[in-house]
């Protein structure tokens, strides 16, 4: 094994990935539309995700990146729920899936450039 | 009991995921491990397609939901705007969500 994938990021990674996944699972518990607890839940992660990923860029040790980003991010969004759910045989797929993208996309929008603002290079 | 299997299904599809993507990216720059996790995660979850409420715990919820990943497949592309690689972002999108519908749609024919 490379020094880049080791014991110790898998484990912060799956701990990470374990976290995250129990906050959308209980997303889920808490509505009755899957396609609505989905939506919650990747944008939420798209949120997080965009803040921790200019805090760790500028602030963050690798330890603390493998948890959050490919962890406990990673893990709370999902690709494959969305496939799904756009796939469902019941109306609204490709509005879902483009409500999806576009909310993602603009809160990456929203996030990105305060992040950058707030979170000040190391000089 | 259906929380112990999300758990379970998360520990084996974030490490799966990362280990898959650290791989790859010693290939190519293209963000090809998450567009291989994702295809591969939603084909899973198609299968899971009218399973138990059990397995989807495991399997869909669990497994294909850690496996896979939003978040970083919606940085990437817009990342790759931010740079003008508009062609690079333009390819990830339309090319990970083709794949994915299909690869998920393909499996749930295979157990419909």
């Amino acid at each position: 094994m490379n020094q880049i994938v080791n014991v110790r990021s898998i484990s912060l990674v799956s701990l990470g990935g374990v976290l995250g996944s129990l906050l959308r699972y209980t997303i889920g518990e808490l509505f009755t539309s899957s396609r609505t607890s989905t939506l919650i839940a990747n944008l939420l992660g798209v949120a997080i995700a965009t803040f921790l990923l200019v805090l760790m860029q500028r602030r963050g040790s690798t330890d603390q990146r493998h948890f959050w980003l490919p962890g406990f991010c990673a893990g709370l969004t999902t690709f494959s729920a969305v496939a799904l759910l756009t796939l469902q045989p019941s109306d609204g797929g490709t509005m879902y899936l483009s409500a999806s993208v576009i909310a993602s996309l603009a809160i990456i929008a929203i996030v990105m450039p305060i992040a950058r603002k707030v979170i000040p290079a190391r000089s | 009991m259906r929380l112990a299997y999300v758990i379970l299904g998360a520990a084996i599809g974030a490490p799966a995921r990362f280990v898959i993507d650290q791989y790859l990216r010693k290939f190519a720059n293209a963000p090809w491990g998450t567009f291989a996790v994702n295809v591969a995660g939603s084909f899973v979850i198609g299968l899971t397609w009218g399973a138990t409420q059990n397995t989807v715990a495991l399997v869909a919820i669990g497994f294909a939901g850690a496996f896979t990943t939003w978040s970083t497949f919606m940085l990437d592309i817009y990342l790759a705007i931010e740079l003008k690689k508009y062609r690079s972002a333009a390819v990830n999108y339309i090319g990970s969500l083709l794949v994915g519908l299909l690869a998920a749609a393909i499996a749930m024919n295979l157990v419909a």
